[in-house]
């Protein structure tokens, strides 16, 4: 345990995720400026987010140093927060539809019953 | 019985999280109790932002209007070249490097490197201040702009109102640590770790551990800025 602790008190470690967070954000960067494929973007530009916060979480928040037990508390709750994602996405994908197709048109029906 | 119990090391992996948890005693084994307090109000803390960014998606999915593209509404002339995003490619780089110096704050601080410390948490405070009078700068362009939480001159009127609602709840939490490393500047600077020297607020004696908990909020301040970026500002 504590020669895994030192491992991972030394000053390599420490820039050597600085520099990739340097990396990964310059790559999110130039995805988001260059002509590519949008869909393409998106999820480069996720992977890049999730990677990022993997490494503050892991090496600079010294989960890696935690026991499992604090590991789970602080990241299954948020995980459990993608279910909404996907509910909220579907709902709000519904409610532009219906603004779109009911909504949007509003001023027509009013010319027509006045 | 009982005490060769709690002297055994507790088993590592999935099994020690059941008997962790199941222990009828202290769950987080060897943690103290500050760290995981602050664990937890982060845990809080992801919550909130999580739901902004839930209603952030929700508002820009649902509106029929067109989205204002970020790229263009932050982007800076310099030298009569349109740069888009450069001020938050900057914002980006400042914060991440106050996290780096934060990091190495709690690092030389498990080392009791008193000085070194110190200098670090008051480089990290440097750089959230810096972080923050550039936000106020962007807000001022914006505003200048004519954004305003219920409208814009680009397009969807939700743009604004998520914009400073979630910018301004990431700033206000920047605000909040940026004092909090200037008391843990002095504290650490005074010997007030060493000496376990009841706080000023709290009265609490001082710990090398305070640091660490320091550093755990604002590493979470510059983890949310990672999802604001990605979310807000390149998608």
């Amino acid at each position: 345990m504590s020669d895994h602790e030192h491992d991972s008190h030394s000053l390599r470690n420490y820039f050597w995720v600085w520099g990739w967070l340097f990396v990964l954000s310059v790559c999110s960067y130039v995805v988001d400026i260059s002509p590519i494929n949008q869909m393409l973007k998106w999820v480069l530009i996720t992977v890049f987010m999730f990677l990022k916060a993997g490494m503050i979480m892991h090496v600079f928040m010294h989960l890696q140093l935690e026991r499992l037990s604090l590991v789970t508390m602080v990241i299954v709750p948020p995980a459990v927060m993608l279910f909404a994602l996907f509910v909220f996405g579907f709902e709000g994908t519904h409610i532009e539809n219906v603004r779109e197709n009911f909504f949007l048109n509003i001023e027509f029906t009013r010319t027509e019953a006045g | 019985m009982a005490e060769s119990a709690s002297q055994e090391t507790p088993p590592p992996g999935l099994t020690g999280v059941i008997s962790d948890w199941s222990s009828d005693q202290t769950t987080f084994k060897g943690a103290g109790w500050g760290k995981p307090m602050m664990w937890l109000f982060i845990l809080s803390d992801i919550f909130i932002f999580g739901m902004f960014l839930l209603g952030y998606m929700v508002a820009r999915l649902s509106t029929p209007d067109p989205w204002p593209d970020p790229a263009e509404v932050f982007a800076l002339t310099m030298f009569g070249v349109q740069i888009p995003l450069l001020l938050i490619a900057i914002m980006t780089f400042i914060l991440i490097s106050s996290s780096g110096t934060m990091a190495l704050a709690v690092k030389y601080g498990y080392e009791r490197n008193r000085k070194v410390c110190g200098r670090l948490i008051l480089a990290t405070a440097a750089l959230g201040a810096i972080f923050l009078g550039m936000q106020a700068f962007e807000w001022w362009i914006l505003i200048s702009d004519g954004v305003r939480p219920w409208g814009n001159p680009w397009g969807a009127a939700q743009f604004g109102a998520t914009f400073f609602l979630i910018t301004g709840f990431h700033g206000t939490h920047v605000t909040i640590g940026v004092i909090l490393l200037l008391y843990m500047y002095r504290k650490v600077m005074r010997g007030d770790l060493e000496e376990g020297r009841p706080g000023a607020i709290t009265g609490r004696k001082g710990r090398w551990e305070m640091v660490e908990i320091a550093g755990l909020y604002w590493h979470f301040v510059d983890l949310v800025w990672v999802f604001i970026f990605a979310f807000f500002y390149l998608w």
